[in-house]
């Protein structure tokens, strides 16, 4: 055969579609140089057609109902064991589209519910009101309690400080025991607005307005507010209303060994 | 994995449930095959049936470097030629009468009849080689890939190509004189 026409074999694949990309262009380029290919592909397209064309007779019915049961007679016989392993092995091969599309919605809704039950929000109200707008509240714990239990101790021994202090004696008050409780007072004012504890909040009130006081200014100028700190300390019973409330917050913790 | 290969594992396995699937599968397909070698339908259904029993007895022979069906066909291709050469049916398209559906069904004749053009082609076809009427019979009747046609046939498939584009050559000019002559 001469090199013009070593394309033609590939010329039945062409009438059927089922060549690569680069032989496809191949062919295309071939015929477009080769007048000989050109006829010939003419004619083998005709007979490529008329065999696309081909209508075999269909089989007798009789015949065909005979052989089908013939070919089933022609080997041993099913047991129902063997039958119910193919059917196990055919439901849990089963995979058609609809299928496929069934697995997925259930392995979301499956994914949903799981989700749902790690991510869900729990049923107690979350509290909203903090300090600022929209502010996440975590819920208290007995850290909180216990956070809230030692900051009275020392809001305690300071008002003791400040309440013993006389005129003509040094000053004894530790400020820097003061700006602890002042750093301190933001979370005590969150946690209390989260107990809803109105004896709490109105103590912590006092406090935002006393801590300031002690601890920005100096120990000669305090000297001179001193009696106005008493005086609030005392009108508003401050130290009976520590006493209390660390009665009620919650008993200390026990350490071990005591 | 293929469900051919499961069934046929099933089968290895002793279980004939899996067999009666493959030949369900497989039973037409067969025939028909069988019919375009023989175009005998009674001749077919029997060389089909051997077929089948033969590939159930040797179904542990089957290596599965090739797929099930193309196992299959290899059998059927080699029985069918098998008859062909014998020479025992006659090879040429049966004459088929033109009478209505009932009356077919009554003799046993083919329920639906081929077309004029149809019978020609299929008297041309006797024309071909052996193998050239396999890879016609196998690409054309049975949409088989050339790969395919190359794991029946056991031959490379550029062979298979030569093989299509030698009978393309073979039945144009038949063809062509055919039209000549009318």
């Amino acid at each position: 055969m001469s090199s013009s026409c070593e394309y033609d074999i590939y010329f039945e694949g062409y009438f059927h579609g089922d060549l690569s990309p680069a032989e496809e262009l191949a062919v295309q380029t071939h015929l477009l140089n080769c007048p000989r290919c050109r006829n010939k592909i003419e004619a083998f397209y005709r007979a490529h057609s008329a065999l696309k064309e081909y209508e075999r007779p269909t089989p007798p019915a009789e015949l065909a109902k005979a052989y089908h049961k013939n070919v089933n007679l022609s080997y041993g016989k099913e047991t129902f064991t063997q039958k119910l392993l193919l059917l196990i092995y055919s439901l849990t091969s089963y995979r058609s589209a609809t299928f496929r599309l069934a697995e997925l919605a259930m392995l979301l809704i499956i994914g949903f519910i799981v989700g749902w039950i790690i991510f869900a929000p729990s049923k107690e109200p979350i509290v909203i009101s903090g300090n600022y707008p929209g502010q996440y509240l975590r819920p208290v714990t007995g850290v909180d309690i216990d956070f809230v239990y030692y900051y009275l101790v020392a809001s305690e021994i300071l008002l003791l400080d400040i309440q013993n202090t006389g005129e003509n004696s040094d000053f004894s008050i530790d400020r820097e025991l003061a700006q602890n409780l002042l750093i301190k007072t933001f979370r005590i004012h969150e946690i209390a607005l989260q107990l809803n504890n109105l004896r709490l909040i109105n103590f912590i009130g006092h406090m935002q307005f006393l801590l300031p006081e002690v601890s920005n200014t100096k120990p000669e100028e305090l000297k001179e507010f001193i009696d106005t700190i008493k005086m609030v300390i005392k009108q508003a019973n401050l130290l009976q209303e520590v006493d209390i409330l660390k009665r009620t917050i919650k008993q200390p913790l026990k350490r071990p060994g005591t | 994995m293929d469900p051919d290969r499961r069934f046929v594992l099933f089968t290895k396995s002793g279980n004939n449930a899996a067999f009666a699937r493959l030949v369900r599968k497989y039973r037409d397909p067969v025939l028909l095959l069988v019919f375009d070698y023989l175009d005998d339908y009674k001749l077919a259904g029997n060389v089909a049936q051997k077929v089948f029993v033969k590939a159930f007895r040797h179904i542990r022979e089957y290596d599965e470097k090739i797929g099930f069906s193309s196992w299959l066909y290899q059998i059927a291709v080699n029985d069918a030629l098998e008859i062909r050469k014998s020479g025992g049916p006659d090879q040429k398209v049966p004459r088929v009468e033109r009478t209505d559906t009932a009356s077919r069904q009554a003799k046993n004749l083919p329920g639906r009849l081929p077309s004029n053009s149809s019978r020609d082609l299929k008297l041309l076809l006797n024309n071909l080689s052996e193998s050239q009427l396999s890879t016609v019979i196998l690409r054309y009747f049975h949409n088989k890939s050339i790969h395919e046609i190359a794991e029946i046939l056991n031959c490379p498939e550029n062979t298979v190509r030569i093989h299509l584009k030698d009978s393309l050559q073979t039945l144009s000019a038949d063809l062509k004189n055919m039209k000549d002559h009318q």
